[in-house]
């Protein structure tokens, strides 16, 4: 585990991988006309449709096996929710779960 | 001899697999009438000896399109198109027509229910009725769920067991599952791995004894010779004009090269059309497929059969609905490659289409799916299906 993710820089540490992970699945040209924040919303923002978001969460899920469950909390989100899922909410989830250790 | 109703859509490409099925049942000497709500050109569709079911309204075509998702579509994209889809289109389109339903099926008497799997209403009526029923899935990524995000298939269904109670249904489940059985428009190749029950009848796409509807300019098609051919089409369903950058897009990538190109789009959208280009708004797509190299489309569920039927590899750039799935199944078969809609650029389009062009691969696992297509059994395995209930 990065040491630097229980230090405050934790969250842009989660965050710039979420970033190259979004990069690897939309292109990183497609992602530099794009001016993503922390409050981009996935699908409405990026644009990001059912597959893109399912891709997205295997490589959250490979990065962080056991100590995240991304696995189970994406698959609890229900449609709303998932319209309005941003890279903060996701940044929050992995920070606190890392945390709780 | 047996009786059967179709509850059906008006969109296209719900009713032809309809068209082709009821057409071989009237062949056999069955009664067959088509239950939909009244919209242009939608008897002259229907074949010699069908009844007619028309639902009459007081809807004005713009009002009609709008409820029937011709016109959505300009920025509705991804997975929001899902949920407008159901709560501004299917559910009140459904509820609009039930009672329609309801009266028709009491004068026809049908022995046996066909209902487009989105005409919900059809089963409700058939419920009410107490007549039995099959699904008709001309969309089978309906009828899947996508393992990481459950809930988005729960959604769905939820909207459609909610709108089943409202009309007295008191099931907490769809009344698929208490179909006869449900028609799926495709292979279990195609459709990929699924918990689906033996219910669930996989019978291929059925496209076949369509009539050709539509003039096509085969001179200018003919005089390209040799050179590969490829179709672009992003569907009859949204407005060209809307789509207007896709359009051009198309046009920039392939001007100037060795490729005849049919685009499926209004002309008179074009300041000029090269040589290499027929534009059209409908062409008869069964009769131009089999000369063609690739299909680039929206990944709709019937254009990829159609072209898939023919072993013709795809690139696919979904637009919305359930073409995203398509889509994955499309790359996941090794049948074509997938583009973002709004953002691949010309010379993406462009090496898209060489890459299909130039490896053989793509076309012969287009031909796989083709295959398993072809053991599914098409119009015949679904008329079986039909009969055994009745005889």
């Amino acid at each position: 585990m990065d040491a630097n993710l229980n230090s405050e820089k934790g969250k842009e540490v989660i965050y710039e991988q979420l970033l190259q992970f979004v990069t690897e699945i939309i292109g990183s040209d497609v992602m530099e006309e794009l001016n993503v924040t922390k409050e981009s919303i996935l699908t409405k923002d990026l644009e990001m449709d059912s597959i893109e978001i399912v891709a997205f969460a295997e490589k959250v899920r490979d990065q962080y096996g056991t100590a995240v469950d991304f696995t189970s909390w994406i698959s609890n989100i229900e449609l709303e929710e998932l319209l309005n899922l941003s890279f903060s909410q996701i940044v929050d989830f992995i920070y606190d779960s890392l945390n709780v250790k | 001899m047996a009786k059967f109703a179709f509850v059906i859509p008006p969109l296209e490409g719900h009713i032809n697999p309809t068209l082709s099925i009821g057409r071989r049942l009237l062949e056999r000497g069955h009664t067959v009438g088509w239950i939909c709500v009244e919209a242009p050109g939608i008897k002259e569709k229907l074949p010699e000896g069908a009844k007619a079911l028309i639902i009459q309204h007081h809807l004005s075509e713009d009002d009609l399109s709008e409820l029937t998702k011709n016109s959505v579509g300009i920025s509705i994209q991804g997975i929001e198109s899902l949920k407008i889809l159901y709560e501004d289109v299917l559910i009140p389109f459904n509820q609009f027509l039930l009672e329609g339903i309801v009266s028709y099926l009491k004068d026809f008497e049908p022995d046996i229910v066909v209902y487009d799997q989105q005409m919900f209403a059809g089963a409700v009526a058939s419920y009410r009725l107490k007549i039995p029923f099959v699904a008709s899935v001309t969309a089978p990524s309906s009828i899947r769920t996508i393992e990481a995000l459950p809930k988005l298939h729960e959604w769905e269904d939820n909207q459609v067991i909610s709108f089943q109670q409202r009309n007295g249904v008191p099931f907490d489940d769809r009344l698929d599952e208490h179909a006869e059985f449900v028609l799926v428009y495709t292979s279990d190749l195609f459709f990929g791995e699924h918990k689906l029950s033996q219910q669930y009848k996989f019978v291929g796409p059925v496209t076949e004894a369509r009539p050709n509807q539509y003039t096509f300019d085969w001179d200018r098609f003919r005089a390209w010779g040799d050179i590969p051919k490829i179709l672009v089409s992003i569907g009859t369903t949204f407005i060209f004009e809307e789509k207007i950058n896709f359009f051009l897009k198309v046009m920039e990538a392939f001007k100037n090269e060795e490729i005849g190109v049919v685009v499926i789009s209004d002309p008179d959208l074009f300041d000029e059309i090269p040589a290499n280009f027929i534009i059209q708004k409908r062409i008869p797509q069964l009769q131009i497929l089999p000369f063609l190299q690739v299909v680039v489309c929206h990944a709709g569920q019937n254009t990829v059969s159609e072209s898939l039927s023919h072993g013709i590899p795809l690139v696919t750039i979904p637009v919305a609905y359930d073409q995203s799935q398509v889509a994955e199944s499309v790359v996941k078969t090794g049948a074509g490659i997938r583009l973002k809609f709004n953002r691949f650029r010309p010379k993406e389009l462009r090496d898209a289409v060489y890459e299909i062009l130039n490896n053989s691969i793509y076309a012969e696992n287009a031909g796989t799916v083709r295959d398993s297509f072809i053991q599914c059994g098409g119009v015949d395995a679904a008329v079986g299906y039909l009969e055994e209930l009745v005889d």
